[in-house]
This record gives C-alpha cells, sequence and structure tokens, in this order.
C-alpha cells in the first residue's frame, strides 16, 4: 500500500475517537480540532516512522496530550491569528452534559485528566495506560482513583442540578 | 457513581461529533506545503487564513465522509518530541523574602461565640473575591494539608464545623477565555477550646518536622514565611516543587516552582487558603498574598 494510502485509512480510521481525547483534555472542541489536525500533521510528516511505531495511535495520542498541555505556548500565535481570520467553529452548542464533564475535567492536574481519558475513551488497562505514558503501574493506579473520586465529587451535584451556587 | 462518568464520558464522545476535520488527503496537501513556509504567523499568513476559512468547507468529525478544507495549518511549533506525560507542577517561582516569627496573640476567650452548626457562604471566599474564577462550595470539609508523617494536628479533634470552597482561579488581569492562573481551597474552620490556636502552632510545626514531604508523585519542600499580619495570627507557607516544563518533564536547572498555604485566625476560627497550581504553573505570592487577604475580610465579617 502506498504511504498515503496507509495514512488516509489510519487518519480515517483514528481521527474521530482521536477528536474525543482531544476534546476531554482541552475541554473545548474547537481547540481540540486546532490540536489533533497538528498532532497528525505531525504523523504524516514522520509517516515511516510513525507507521512502523509499534502503536501509531498511541503515537498520536502522546503528541496530542503534549499539544494540550502546552498548547498555549506552542499553538497561540498561530491559534490567535487563526481565531482572527473566524474560521467555523464546531457545528452547533455543546451538549449540557459534556460540558459538565469537560469543566470537571479542567479542574484536574493534566497527568490524572490525561489518564481518565485514556480509560474511559479507550477503555485502556491501567498497565496499558502506564506503558504509554511512561508511568509507573502504582502511579496510574494512584491518578485514576483520584481522578474518579473528585470527578465524582464535582460530576454528582451537577448533573443533578445544572446550577451551582455558593449557599450561605 | 461510576457509572455518571461513563454517562458522561459517552455525552462527550457524542458531542465530540460535532467537531470538524479535514479529510486525509486535504491534510497531507496542506502538511506539504507547511513545510515551505515561514514557522512563524505574519500579516500575510493571517490574510491567507482569512480566505481560507471564507473559501473552505469543513466535514463533522462523526460523518462517514471527511472531505474538507481547513485553513492553512500555520503554526510556530517545534516538532513533538516522544512520550513525556505532562506533570502537576508550578512553574516560576521567585524567592520569597525571610520573615519574622508570627505574632503571638491571646486565645480566643472561652466565653466566645457559641460553635455555629454551618459555615455561612460569607465567611468564606466569595466569587466577588476572585472575579473571573470558576467557583464552588464543596460538600465536604477539606481536610489539613499533606506535609509528612510526622505532622500531627491533634486540634482537628476540636473542630467545631467547617467548609471550604474550591476556586479555578483567574487573577483580575485574566481574561475569562484564558486558562486559569491556579486553584485554589479556602477552609474555613471553627473550634472548640483553644483548638484554632492549636492549629496554627501545629501548621509551624509541621514546617519544622517536614522540611520536605511527598505529595502525590512529588517531593515538596515546605518553608514558613512566617506571618502575613493578618487577623489575630497568622502564617505563610511555600510549598515547592522541582520545576517542569511545559512537557511535564523537569527542566532540571534547578529551577523550584511553589505553591503556598495561608492560614489566618480569627478568635476561634482559622481560614486556610491553599493554593496548588494549575497543571505545570505555580502560584504568585502576591495572589496567594492577596486571597489571604481577602479571606480574612470574609472571617472577620462574621467570627471578629
Amino acid at each position: 500500500m502506498r504511504e498515503a494510502d496507509s495514512f488516509d485509512e489510519f487518519y480515517r480510521e483514528t481521527s474521530a475517537r482521536i477528536l474525543r481525547y482531544g476534546y476531554a483534555l482541552t475541554g473545548d472542541l474547537a481547540e481540540a480540532q486546532d490540536v489533533v489536525q497538528e498532532a497528525y500533521t505531525r504523523a504524516w510528516r514522520h509517516w515511516r516512522a510513525v507507521a512502523a511505531h509499534p502503536a501509531p495511535e498511541g503515537w498520536v495520542r502522546l503528541t496530542v496530550a503534549r499539544l494540550c498541555t502546552d498548547r498555549w505556548r506552542r499553538l497561540s500565535g498561530w491559534r490567535s491569528a487563526v481565531r482572527r481570520a473566524g474560521p467555523p467553529e464546531p457545528v452547533g452548542p455543546p451538549g449540557e452534559d459534556a460540558v459538565v464533564l469537560t469543566a470537571a475535567l479542567r479542574r484536574l492536574p493534566a497527568p490524572i485528566r490525561q489518564a481518565i481519558a485514556l480509560h474511559y475513551l479507550f477503555d485502556m488497562s491501567v498497565a496499558d495506560i502506564a506503558a504509554e505514558v511512561g508511568s509507573p503501574v502504582g502511579t496510574v493506579t494512584s491518578r485514576l482513583t483520584r481522578g474518579r473520586a473528585e470527578l465524582a465529587t464535582i460530576l454528582a451535584p451537577a448533573l443533578r442540578t445544572p446550577e451551582v451556587s455558593d449557599a450561605e | 457513581m461510576p457509572n455518571e462518568v461513563e454517562r458522561a464520558f459517552a455525552a462527550l464522545s457524542s458531542d465530540a461529533d460535532r467537531g470538524l476535520l479535514l479529510s486525509g488527503p486535504e491534510l497531507r496537501r496542506q502538511a506539504g506545503r507547511r513545510r515551505s513556509r515561514a514557522a512563524v504567523v505574519t500579516a500575510g499568513a493571517t490574510a491567507a487564513l482569512a480566505a481560507a476559512a471564507i473559501g473552505g468547507g469543513f466535514a463533522l468529525a462523526g460523518g462517514p465522509d471527511q472531505r474538507t478544507v481547513l485553513p492553512p495549518a500555520v503554526s510556530a511549533s517545534p516538532a513533538p518530541a516522544t512520550t513525556a506525560p505532562p506533570t502537576p507542577t508550578p512553574s516560576v517561582t521567585t524567592k520569597p523574602p525571610v520573615s519574622s516569627a508570627p505574632p503571638s496573640s491571646p486565645p480566643p476567650s472561652s466565653t466566645g461565640p457559641a460553635i455555629p452548626k454551618s459555615i455561612p457562604g460569607r465567611a468564606l471566599l466569595t466569587k466577588d473575591d476572585v472575579g473571573n474564577s470558576e467557583f464552588k462550595r464543596l460538600d465536604e470539609t477539606r481536610e489539613v494539608p499533606e506535609f509528612c508523617a510526622k505532622a500531627k494536628f491533634p486540634s482537628q479533634k476540636q473542630v467545631g464545623a467547617g467548609a471550604s470552597v474550591f476556586v479555578v482561579y483567574r487573577g483580575p488581569k485574566t481574561p475569562a477565555e484564558n486558562v486559569p492562573d491556579d486553584t485554589i481551597y479556602d477552609t474555613v474552620t471553627v473550634y472548640r477550646g483553644e483548638g484554632a490556636q492549636d492549629y496554627l502552632a501545629e501548621l509551624r510545626a509541621a514546617v519544622d518536622v517536614c522540611p520536605t514531604g511527598k505529595i502525590g508523585d512529588l517531593e515538596a519542600r515546605f518553608e514558613s514565611l512566617g506571618s502575613l499580619g493578618l487577623g489575630d495570627e497568622s502564617l505563610l507557607i511555600e510549598r515547592s516543587y522541582e520545576a517542569r516544563g511545559g512537557d511535564g518533564e523537569p527542566t532540571g536547572d534547578g529551577e523550584r516552582t511553589a505553591t503556598y498555604i495561608a492560614a489566618v485566625r480569627v478568635n476561634d476560627a482559622v481560614t486556610l487558603v491553599d493554593s496548588r497550581g494549575y497543571e505545570n504553573w505555580g502560584t504568585e505570592r502576591s495572589a496567594i498574598e492577596s486571597l489571604a487577604r481577602a479571606a480574612t475580610k470574609r472571617l472577620q465579617g462574621w467570627r471578629g
């Protein structure tokens, strides 16, 4: 198969779920679009190496995670230009439950958010997450435990009552 | 509760289908174009983006066919590296000045106000104190900050009532659409007897017995910065970590980043402002001092 064809097939099969991942990490779908396109652009530039990688989708996930973490530094110049130019935003308003979750995820430290997103979006085991992010299994376990607990704290009341108020 | 998390992720996945992505061939074509472009965004590039945006079509990420056009992806970004995960540690830190010994003040009177059943919202930081920040009262009161195993807090047996708020903090100059500057917890606790005084003394002792401690994966170093000059007595503690870059890797240059714990006693109550940083960024000392002043004002308004 030609390189371009294999890349297109890989992109077609993986990009929608990678976008979900970017959305979970950034909390903003427009930002996620930028980051995901950037990650696949880099994958194409290095396609021979990426295609030979034992987990090409994992390579893209890592690139997305890194871009999300440092996105303001790395993409700010480009992003501000794009925003001024006024490209289309994602279609329609975000769903309420998605807004609640992305707001909750934003409150988690980046490594915890990453572990939680890998677990819930890709159904990855603790061992697989540990291998992908390069952390010990115990560390990932504690990140998942803490992330679930913090999400539970935030989501439970938020999903019951859409408006959170500071009680007097 | 796990089901709620699963349900929320299912909603997010479905919501992501609103996203717009290039087709594979278009992405490759634009990647090729970018090779020959300057790596910085110029006025000309901005104009080109505008033209492309007007003329371009997009495909839904969740749609069966992605056949569309994104404006040229001009980026100042360097090539991505390998695999380091991001780590939650603050960034730049300035060395705090040495501080004076905490002032002493008389213990709260044993005939002071009765222990309340709950802490009113006005006793804690409020939305008015934190500008563009996201603000939430927590269902449960936060426990004392972590130091190390040697730190003991018997004062917690004297707790009469407590409450915490959580702030995803943006400073006064940070626009609402920007990423937050910090995450902050403010906890107000009312103590029986001399519990409030004891708590401040125990915090000072914790720094003495725990020059370092493990907070999650991080090696923290604690340092007392002395009194803030607030309330009946107060204490500012610096909690610093080895600095990390935006990629989560230690910068390796010996630089440290800091978050802070500010504790202020007003009669039989303590307000404790605990900054935790946001992703790899730390806390500006001026921000924690300003928040500690605001928190003290709130507590004095209720319990002073």
